[in-house]
């Protein structure tokens, strides 16, 4: 349910996209929102619903860093 | 038959306000279930599950699946044929969207610790105003609260003292003491409440929450 997680858009397919979490883990989603590569989106369930302003994705993207939010 | 249970008129506004500081609904950040809710509210009196149910299917891309479980939820678990306050915060104040929250956080890659300040900080709590200038506020366990947030449009002056709901490092209302207990008792009957206060032990500073920056477009900053 959290949807505040931004994720990085890698590789745009066909009918798929190809995102990269703040771990480095990459999944293939749906979507539902023109993207471009690099932009940062958010995602439920495997879909992508938004895309997310990139000041905002490196300013959460940082905080997780400094609290060490990561595994 | 659930959804001919209905929602009272408290029951709603209570969980509109949940809804409203909630980042997670989809297509910018609650605006959906606030402006559904909202309307739901101002029509008055009870209102049918089903009215609440097909909120998440309204002018939607993609149906929130979450808040759909939260709906189904409070519908589906009730003995009573109603949905009042108590219910609201027993679900959010309680160990059922305590489990979901820490799935989700761990699914999504982070620290256990930090898991567990991302779920005391979903969770519906009781708090008293500190220093109202700074919005800061202390728990029933002594622990401080930093970075609180208004929703956006409240007007409400809270002074030091005033015992109010926190949901998402929001102050989303103020409580009568009585409430107060009732909802201690529902956070402390949580074991992954009581985990999250032991990793949290003094403070709680919300704007160290990767949701923080998200909040604050929500309070309107």
């Amino acid at each position: 349910m959290c949807l505040t997680l931004p994720k990085k858009v890698i590789e745009i397919k066909e009918n798929s996209v190809i995102v990269e979490n703040h771990i480095g883990a990459r999944q293939e989603l749906k979507t539902i929102v023109d993207l471009s590569i690099g932009d940062f989106v958010v995602s439920q369930r495997g879909i992508i619903i938004e895309t997310m302003d990139r000041g905002q994705a490196e300013e959460i993207l940082n905080i997780l860093q400094k609290q060490g939010g990561a595994i | 038959m659930i959804d001919k249970k209905v929602i009272t008129p408290a029951g709603l506004e209570l969980l509109l306000k949940i809804m409203q500081t909630c980042p997670a609904t989809p297509l910018n950040g609650g605006e959906h279930a606030k402006k559904h809710l909202q309307k739901l509210c101002k029509k008055g009196g009870n209102i049918f599950g089903c009215e609440l149910r097909a909120v998440v299917d309204k002018e939607l891309l993609c149906r929130c699946e979450g808040e759909m479980d939260v709906y189904s939820h409070l519908l589906e678990n009730t003995q009573k044929n109603f949905v009042d306050e108590q219910e609201i915060m027993e679900y959010f104040g309680g160990n059922v969207h305590a489990e979901k929250i820490l799935e989700n956080a761990q699914r999504d890659g982070l620290h256990p610790s930090y898991s567990l300040k991302v779920v005391y900080g979903h969770l519906l709590v009781p708090v008293i105003i500190n220093d109202s200038e700074e919005k800061t506020a202390v728990d029933s366990n002594g622990t401080t609260i930093e970075h609180l947030l208004t929703i956006n449009g409240d007007k409400t002056l809270y002074a030091q003292g005033d015992i109010v709901l926190m949901h998402y490092g929001f102050i989303i209302g103020m409580i009568s003491g009585a409430k107060m207990d009732i909802l201690q008792a529902i956070n402390q009957k949580s074991f992954l409440y009581n985990d999250a206060v032991g990793v949290i032990k003094e403070k709680m500073d919300f704007a160290t929450m990767h949701y923080y920056p998200r909040s604050l477009k929500m309070a309107g900053k």
